[in-house]
């Protein structure tokens, strides 16, 4: 059904300028990006593509009362907006968002094992957004730049 | 300044016709009028004597302009228009079309500027309302530029050569 | 042509040499007709104007006296710069001090047009400070949940692109930025709309701060006044402005009618303070106060709430928030937050709000953290007030956590080796036996002890684009010191053991990557199609004698499919032998990126009994586990589904069943719909919304039915009107709460401009139980083209 494995590894430049780095994902993402053979350089004219992570937000709320008003069932948002710069145009791309969403049930009478579980699921929902963002990374197809980066 | 009018007049120009029964003379090409502290330059230069005795001109040009020191203070005021008439005995000045008149460092700029220098009375028309002369430039309205008020303090230390 | 102009260059009055005479503090005037007195009076007649740098003033007729700098402009008179336009017949104004008047004038503000606001959808962190204007920016990551009370919310609020217009019977210019109006009216309702208007006999206004006092001043809503207040501050432009606020009103079956008046105290740039008196019908005057502060590295919000001799009860209540984080910059940070409350029905009886209604245990906790890029460390000490309750969490005095994960290059290879190290002494008071009730009887046990753990463990990925392999190997070290060891399961006594538990564990990962091209109508996608295969195999340990300190069974779903242990926390590690299969297609926008969609159906094979279990829990029975799906999406459609299923093929029954759909086209118009099913928890039907019913009024719900309970849980209906500069919305609530029957409310919420907000503010409520809502008076500049 037209299904074939993925081809040659398609992150398809080299360099790469990481700007706004404190945030949670950094650590991860470096590493992800270090394990696919990507270096992070220190100022864009070395890069061959640019990405900023302009801001992330971490959400929890209360999905499901029960009865008596108590918790049953927590959410989880996380989300993290970036964009992304190709050398070769001034613009900046339009600003993307990369989401996660998970959902735990919850009990008082074990509010220290749930706290470990909701740790987990964020845990889990940051590694999901890292590889969502190495897969966009990997779509781009940065032109090479017009001027020879300054050396 | 007063004491302009009592100065002799001293005229330069290319070339002059005098009209003695009229006592009209017409002074053209380069005309350089020099009256104490006053002086007009222009292309043509007319000067009518009156009865009383006192000069009339008219200059023309390209623009034609005047410069006269004003009483009692080491300023200068300046003009220049296309024509500039000059009325001895009443000592004002008509300046019209595309004129200008700078005193210090402001400037007023207008189709018709009329300046009496006895009276220290100036007056502007942008041509929107009745306009003397052709409608000058700048659509009719009159601009003047002040430029800020010196503190007092530094304006009376002695201003530095320019 | 002649040649007459002379040496000096002739003074053209040119745009540049204009710019800069105005630019250096000078002035340029026109008119029709000039008159100059030398050194005396300047008559500018016929549409006159003056320019300068800092604004322009026309008028028919303009005179200058330049020895005492007054300007009268007789006609017409009008002042333009700095966003505001004042108009008046004449005007008398001394240019040098800026000392002046003008007759009847009308002015209006229209500030500048903030920095394109950033068009990234803003998702407001759940206990953020909403203040009534720029909330103090939360620089440091919230880690834990810790939303609570958040006591009084000030809605004083300017909508940053409103205009404000107004007029006076005169206008005294007092100063560079002063002026003051006499009898004035200031609304931001646009020129022809009256709607409504704060009258003050007087009102002074600040164009530096951009703020503006009103005395005596009357708020005029449809003619009607509505409000009296001695003094008004206001702000033109969202500033945080000290002063009295607009009161809230509301209405509860549990406290009755109650108005709350504040007054807002801006103490410095990154230092606020709110101090109110709540008074409630039917228990008395309630005192709160907020401190708030924030630097470049640290901030902290301090709430207070105190009822003395509470009327329906005769004692003192009390409610205390302390908050405080500290980032040192070089990877330490450090913070603390302390809650307490004065007796356990304290928030249902005193909060309306669901976020604290809902709480039953308040944390009172301090921690210590460094991270850099392979080390975490985490040093905590918390104990929680339970509300209400015969379980109590274990008080963990202190908690050291250390984790360091490293890459090795290995030839062309990476090697991943990661250490998680733990060390917590679990304690408990004596007041607070730990009573768990489950599935088979109840545990009844004071144990408390110290427990250390460490697991090192290596993983060492294949990689190739097409897929990968990774194997792990570590080794799970627990030991325990216990104290008061004796407990009761079920009315069996037994004895906890101290001792040590170490397991190896081991895991084999690996996944395969197929991709394909589709167009889905006009759009191209990658599909991707992964099949997962994943081994884990952990030997089986007796850990009857092992208390339960912070351990319970996780949920299982797509997370948890992949995770080597079930169970969260230290005190279980499960017994395996299981091999997990699951294969998950993604949707990808083959030019952004974007993930579309995806969906994931997995299950595990289990080649062992399940012997490790909690105490008196039933074990897993049969050798496979629950089949789990899920499905995520996000049409371009504007349709966001999440759904997720978990069905147990012993018992053939669905265990978990959760479909939520959200449609939300544009702001101002969501439906959010969802089922969730959980067996012997949860069965419920939750539907909310907000839909503009015509161009000005808007519908607010929310309806939360237990099938389970064959009750409603949450109830709320509402109705939004916009009236383009003045917003009302009312608010009819039922909420079911923790401790007492269910608790009605009743929310009017006029806001004026987002000016002034009169009544209690539902948008707490709004926020939480509509996913998805925009306040009306955002929706206009919300819908930008």
């Amino acid at each position: 059904c037209g299904f074939q494995l993925r081809g040659v590894n398609d992150i398809a430049f080299k360099n790469l300028y990481l700007q706004g780095q404190n945030v949670s994902i950094a650590r991860d993402l470096k590493r992800s990006l270090l394990s696919n053979g990507v270096a992070l350089v220190p100022t864009p004219e070395q890069a061959d593509l640019m990405l900023e992570i302009l801001s992330e937000s971490a959400e929890k709320r209360i999905l499901s009362l029960s009865g008596t008003g108590r918790v049953r069932e927590f959410e989880l948002n996380y989300q993290v907006n970036f964009r992304i710069k190709d050398p070769s145009n001034e613009l900046w791309g339009m600003p993307q968002t990369i989401s996660g969403r998970r959902d735990f049930t919850f009990d008082d009478s074990q509010l220290l094992a749930k706290q470990g579980e909701e740790a987990r699921l964020n845990d889990d929902m940051r590694a999901d957004a890292v590889r969502e963002l190495m897969h966009v990374l990997s779509v781009q197809r940065p032109k090479p730049r017009t001027k020879p980066p300054v050396e | 300044e007063k004491a302009d009018r009592d100065q002799p007049i001293n005229l330069e120009a290319d070339s002059v016709q005098v009209n003695e029964a009229k006592k009209i003379s017409t002074y053209s090409g380069n005309v350089i009028l020099t009256q104490g502290t006053l002086m007009i330059r222009g292309d043509k230069l007319v000067v009518r004597e009156d009865k009383e005795g006192f000069q009339h001109s008219t200059s023309t040009g390209n623009p034609t302009t005047f410069r006269q020191k004003r009483d009692g203070s080491n300023e200068y005021m300046e003009g220049s228009a296309l024509r500039i008439e000059y009325d001895g005995r009443m000592d004002k000045v008509q300046l019209f079309n595309k004129a200008w008149v700078k005193r210090g460092e402001d400037v007023v700029h207008g189709d018709y500027i009329s300046y009496d220098a006895s009276s220290e009375y100036a007056e502007v028309i942008g041509g929107g309302s009745q306009a003397a002369g052709n409608t000058g430039a700048g659509g009719g309205r009159v601009k003047a530029v002040i430029q800020p008020k010196k503190k007092t303090t530094d304006s009376s230390a002695p201003t530095a050569a320019p | 042509a002649s040649d007459a102009a002379d040496e000096t260059a002739r003074p053209r009055v040119t745009e540049a040499s204009t710019a800069n005479a105005i630019a250096a503090g000078g002035a340029l005037i026109e008119a029709d007709r000039m008159e100059f007195r030398m050194d005396r009076r300047l008559d500018a007649i016929g549409n006159a104007a003056i320019i300068t740098d800092k604004q322009q003033i026309s008028g028919d007729r303009i005179q200058y006296e330049e020895l005492n700098e007054t300007l009268r402009v007789i006609g017409n008179a009008r002042i333009e710069g700095g966003g505001s336009v004042i108009k008046g017949p004449d005007l008398r104004l001394n240019m040098g001090d800026t000392v002046g008047e003008m007759k009847q004038p009308i002015f209006f503000y229209q500030p500048a047009a903030p920095a394109a606001a950033s068009a990234l959808p803003q998702t407001a962190t759940s206990n953020a400070i909403r203040s009534n204007s720029r909330p103090l920016r939360n620089r440091l990551t919230k880690s834990a949940y810790d939303d609570s009370n958040k006591g009084y919310q000030p809605q004083l609020r300017t909508n940053t692109t409103a205009a404000s217009r107004g007029d006076a019977d005169a206008m005294f210019f007092e100063g560079q930025n002063k002026k003051r109006l006499t009898n004035a009216r200031y609304t931001t309702c646009e020129a022809g709309v009256d709607d409504w208007y704060i009258r003050a006999s007087e009102m002074e206004i600040d164009d530096f701060n951009k703020t503006g006092t009103a005395r005596n001043a009357r708020v005029e809503f449809l003619g009607v006044p509505i409000l009296y207040a001695p003094k008004i501050d206001f702000s033109f432009q969202n500033l945080r402005k000290t002063g009295l606020l607009a009161p809230l009103i509301g209405t509860t079956t549990r406290s009755g009618f109650e108005v709350l008046t504040p007054f807002y105290w801006n103490i410095a740039p990154g230092m606020d303070a709110t101090f109110g008196t709540r008074l409630l019908s039917k228990r008395g005057l309630q005192y709160q106060g907020e401190f708030r502060y924030m630097g470049e590295t640290y901030q902290g919000g301090n709430n207070i709430e105190y009822l003395p001799s509470d009327t329906s009860t005769g004692d003192n209540r009390y409610y205390a928030k302390l908050q405080h984080q500290q980032d040192f910059l070089n990877g330490w940070s450090a913070g603390y937050s302390l809650e307490k409350v004065s007796d356990d029905n304290y928030f249902s009886e005193l909060s309306t709000r669901i976020t604290t209604t809902s709480r039953v245990n308040l944390a009172q906790q301090a921690s210590l953290n460094y991270a850099d890029d392979v080390w975490d460390f985490n040093l905590l000490v918390q104990r929680y007030q339970t509300l209400g309750q015969r379980t109590f969490p274990y008080e963990r005095l202190p908690q050291l956590t250390l984790n360091g994960t490293k890459d090795w290059e290995v030839g062309d290879r990476y090697v991943n080796t990661n250490l998680y190290t733990q060390w917590v002494s679990f304690n408990r008071s004596e007041s607070q036996p730990n009573f768990l009730a489950t599935p088979n009887g109840n545990l009844l046990t004071g144990v408390t002890g110290r427990r250390f753990t460490a697991y090192p463990s290596v993983s060492i990925p294949f990689t190739r684009p097409y897929g990968y392999i990774t194997p792990k190997f570590g080794a799970h070290h627990t030991s325990y010191q216990l104290d008061n060891t004796d407990f009761t399961l079920n009315g069996v006594n037994g004895e906890y053991q101290s001792g040590t538990r170490t397991l190896p564990i081991f895991s084999l990962d690996s996944g395969l990557y197929y991709e394909r091209n589709t167009r889905i109508v006009k759009n191209s996608y990658t599909q991707t199609l992964e099949p997962r295969l994943y081994y884990v195999y952990i030997p089986n340990r007796d850990q009857s004698a092992i208390p339960i300190f912070d351990t319970a069974l996780a949920d299982l779903n797509t997370s948890s499919l992949f995770q080597e242990n079930q169970f969260t926390g230290n005190d279980r590690i499960n017994n395996a032998n299981q091999l997990t299969m699951a294969v998950t297609t993604r949707m990808l926008d083959a030019r952004t990126g974007d993930q579309r969609f995806a969906a994931t159906l997995g299950q595990r094979f289990n080649f062992t009994e399940q012997r490790v279990g909690l105490p008196g829990a039933n074990l897993r029975r049969g050798d496979s586990s629950d089949i789990v799906a899920a499905v995520t999406a996000k049409l371009l459609s504007k349709w966001n589904v999440d759904a997720a299923w978990q069905y147990n093929t012993y018992d053939a029954e669905l265990v978990r069943s959760n479909i939520g759909m959200r449609y939300n086209p544009e702001p101002g118009k969501v439906m959010n719909l969802s089922y969730r099913y959980t067996a012997d928890l949860l069965d419920q039907i939750n539907v909310s919304g907000q839909w503009p019913l015509s161009p000005r009024w808007y519908g607010l719900g929310r309806y939360n039915y237990s099938l389970e309970e064959h009750s409603p849980i949450e109830g709320l209906a509402g109705l939004e009107y916009d009236a383009g500069c003045w917003q009302a919305r009312t608010v009819l609530q039922r909420v079911s709460t923790a401790t007492a029957d269910a608790n009605y409310a009743f929310f009017f919420q006029l806001e004026l401009g987002g000016l002034a907000s009169i009544g209690a503010s539902p948008m707490r409520y709004l926020e939480r139980g509509i996913p998805g809502y925009t306040r009306s008076g955002e929706i206009q500049s919300s819908v930008t083209p």
